[in-house]
């Protein structure tokens, strides 16, 4: 391996001109110097929030012995100190992202710990939702002063805190327009993210921290009388999120970066599942569902999404060429017609749902075959063995025939994985003649 | 380096705002404390199962309900309504009526969330509804060294009938600050410092 000091030697005795040099420099030592500067911003974030919450816990304590006063003054202690680095950072050194990341995400959690730690002084009981409102609005304009990308996925976390407190959990359960102001404040910074620093891992991170921050929150839309409707809104949204992952936007990621496409797969094919029992179908005829049930806010989100889900799919077909589609991300699109055929005949609805998983599993096996991808192969298998398994609970189907399915499948698991590692190795043996 | 300056004021504007929010709750508080009307609240023995929450005591308050006798008026769980207060004869804090509308400040209101409503006539008493609310002072923070002695004596003294144990809390137009527990004329701070002392001593 070459280092630094032979492109020196060569540069000055003449051998190689200087641009040379440099470009030999770049193209061997960037990469690493770029990883290492990963390492320092993963650990000088790490350290802030160590440090902040040392601090918090510290304080926390609440020392009876000082006096109110001192407290007080106390509790604004990490909120200064986070907020002097910033302002150093600022100034100095603008341009480093260890600093910027690691004073940012320590002023985010001052500012929960001064709120709190006043709040304890004053023994305020406190109101969750205003309290995580306040914390968001207040570590927000952190993300984009300070180029913050750590404080962006705190921010995230915090705003669906604020989601579930005020739409499930509070038992006066209040709307969550809120929650979607405050994560459309996210992404221009997401979307500058995904163009201009694509590889960065902080666009895997907020991938997972949006995919499931709107999955967790989608829920707080369902009301009382519209949340059979619920069914569409979470099939549009995990269908367009696998769309929205095969944007190019996303070309050429590792999966696992592609908290998107994971989270929009598994969950079209797990709400899928569930909806090939018949149970959901039977709701759906009982004499109170009538049309007020697309007045409500849950027709509003499942309307909404199934359009955007489409308009991606457009998209997509605009920018890209696609020879095969997949059937999981737009399976949404069927399911529509099937829900309304439901309610005329449940029947039929649950047997095409079925049918359904099945042409997925069969298409995505297939897929898996094409792509020599043993991981596609068996991800297409699991789902048929999911199918098997949810009819397995239903009491009307024979033993025997139950049996025989588990067998004929088990039996395809080996056959499938054989004869593409086979394959693969006879592939090899041929390269090699 | 427009850029720069730009970013550098936005940072001090956001930097003021993140340290007006707690200021601002310490001046409130400090206001209430300083100007706002003492009321003594009866606190009720605490259900023994109830787990220890942490580093403060968690208080049930004794008059924590109003009946409705206003028929005009329907409440609903969970809102926000206004509760006149008043000292009664033994120096305890009672609610005499709610309404939905703020008062004028020449009463003594406090604003709190509804809880449940009951309507079952053996809870009522034979009135229309009892409507239970929650106070916004239930929570006594303490050192954390000293929260679970609190608790539990809190706990004894409050089983204890004779023993009477009340918070006392300054009210201002509608917001209140808990500024102390009381068992027995005593500070439950001062109380438990002396317990450890004593432990310490024997």
């Amino acid at each position: 391996m070459i280092s630094k000091k032979d492109i020196t030697e060569l540069v000055s005795a003449g051998i190689i001109n200087k641009e040379t040099g440099i470009r030999i420099n770049d193209y061997y030592f960037s990469e690493q110097e770029n990883s290492s500067n990963k390492i320092l911003v993963a650990f000088g974030i790490l350290g802030a929030i160590l440090i902040a919450l040392g601090i918090i816990l510290i304080l926390a304590h609440n020392w009876d012995e000082l006096p109110k006063s001192i407290k007080t003054i106390l509790s604004f202690l990490p909120l200064l100190i986070g907020q002097a680095t910033a302002f150093y950072t600022l100034i100095k050194k603008p341009n480093n992202s260890v600093w910027k990341e690691s004073s940012s995400i320590f002023i985010f959690f001052a500012i929960a710990s001064s709120i709190s730690l006043i709040a304890q002084i004053y023994n305020i009981s406190g109101d969750l939702p205003s309290f995580l409102l306040t914390w968001s609005l207040l570590s927000l304009p952190l993300v984009y002063i300070m180029n913050s990308r750590i404080t962006s996925i705190g921010y995230i976390a915090v705003i669906t805190y604020y989601a579930t407190e005020v739409g499930y959990v509070s038992a006066a359960s209040e709307n969550t327009y809120f929650y979607w102001l405050l994560l459309a404040f996210i992404i221009p910074l997401y979307y500058n993210l995904l163009t201009k620093n694509p590889k960065s891992n902080f666009v895997s991170f907020h991938n997972w921290a949006i995919a499931i921050s709107i999955s967790i929150a989608l829920g707080t839309l369902s009301n009382k009388e519209g949340s059979i409707l619920m069914t569409i809104a979470y099939l549009s949204m995990y269908g367009t999120f696998y769309l929205f992952s095969n944007t190019k936007l996303f070309d050429g990621k590792k999966l696992i970066s592609n908290g998107f496409r994971i989270i929009g797969s598994l969950g079209s094919i797990s709400l899928l599942l569930a909806l090939s029992f018949n149970w959901f179908w039977k709701e759906l005829i009982k004499d109170d569902v009538n049309m007020s049930i697309f007045n409500t806010l849950s027709s509003f989100a499942a309307l909404v999404l199934t359009l955007i889900g489409i308009a991606i799919f457009i998209y997509n077909n605009k920018t890209k060429k696609i020879n095969n589609y997949d059937l999981i991300g737009l399976s949404f699109i069927p399911f529509i017609a099937i829900f309304f055929i439901g309610f005329a005949n449940p029947l039929i609805s649950q047997v095409l749902v079925n049918i359904m998983i099945l042409v997925i599993s069969v298409l995505t096996i297939k897929k898996g075959t094409k792509q020599n991808h043993l991981g596609i192969l068996n991800y297409g298998l699991l789902i048929l063995t999911g199918l098997i398994i949810c009819r397995f609970f239903d009491t009307n189907i024979s033993f025997i025939i139950r049996g025989l399915l588990f067998i004929g499948v088990g039996i395809g698991f080996f056959i499938a994985n054989y004869s593409m590692i086979k394959k693969r190795k006879f592939d090899k043996l041929e390269e090699i003649d | 380096m427009k850029k720069k300056y730009f970013l550098i004021t936005a940072f001090i504007i956001l930097a003021l705002a993140q340290i007006f929010i707690p200021a601002n709750m310490i001046f409130g508080q400090e206001d209430i404390i300083n100007t706002g009307k003492e009321f003594h609240f009866r606190t009720q023995p605490i259900d023994p199962n109830d787990p220890f929450r942490g580093k403060f005591i968690y208080l049930n308050y004794k008059n924590d309900f109003f009946y409705n006798t206003d028929t005009n008026i329907k409440w609903n769980s969970y809102e926000t309504a206004y509760v006149i207060l008043k000292s009664n004869a033994d120096g305890f804090a009672q609610i005499i009526s709610a309404q939905k509308e703020k008062p004028d400040n020449n009463v003594d209101f406090l604003k709190v969330k509804l809880q449940y409503i009951s309507n079952y006539k053996w809870q009522t008493k034979d009135k229309d509804n009892k409507i239970n609310i929650n106070y916004p002072f239930n929570r006594f923070y303490m050192e954390e060294t000293k929260s679970k002695d609190a608790e539990n004596y809190y706990r004894e003294s409050s089983i204890d009938t004779n023993i009477i144990c009340y918070s006392i809390v300054k009210i201002k137009n509608g917001k209140a600050v808990l500024t102390d527990v009381i068992i027995n004329d005593k500070s439950i701070k001062d109380i438990i410092k002396e317990q450890q002392i004593n432990a310490i001593k024997n």
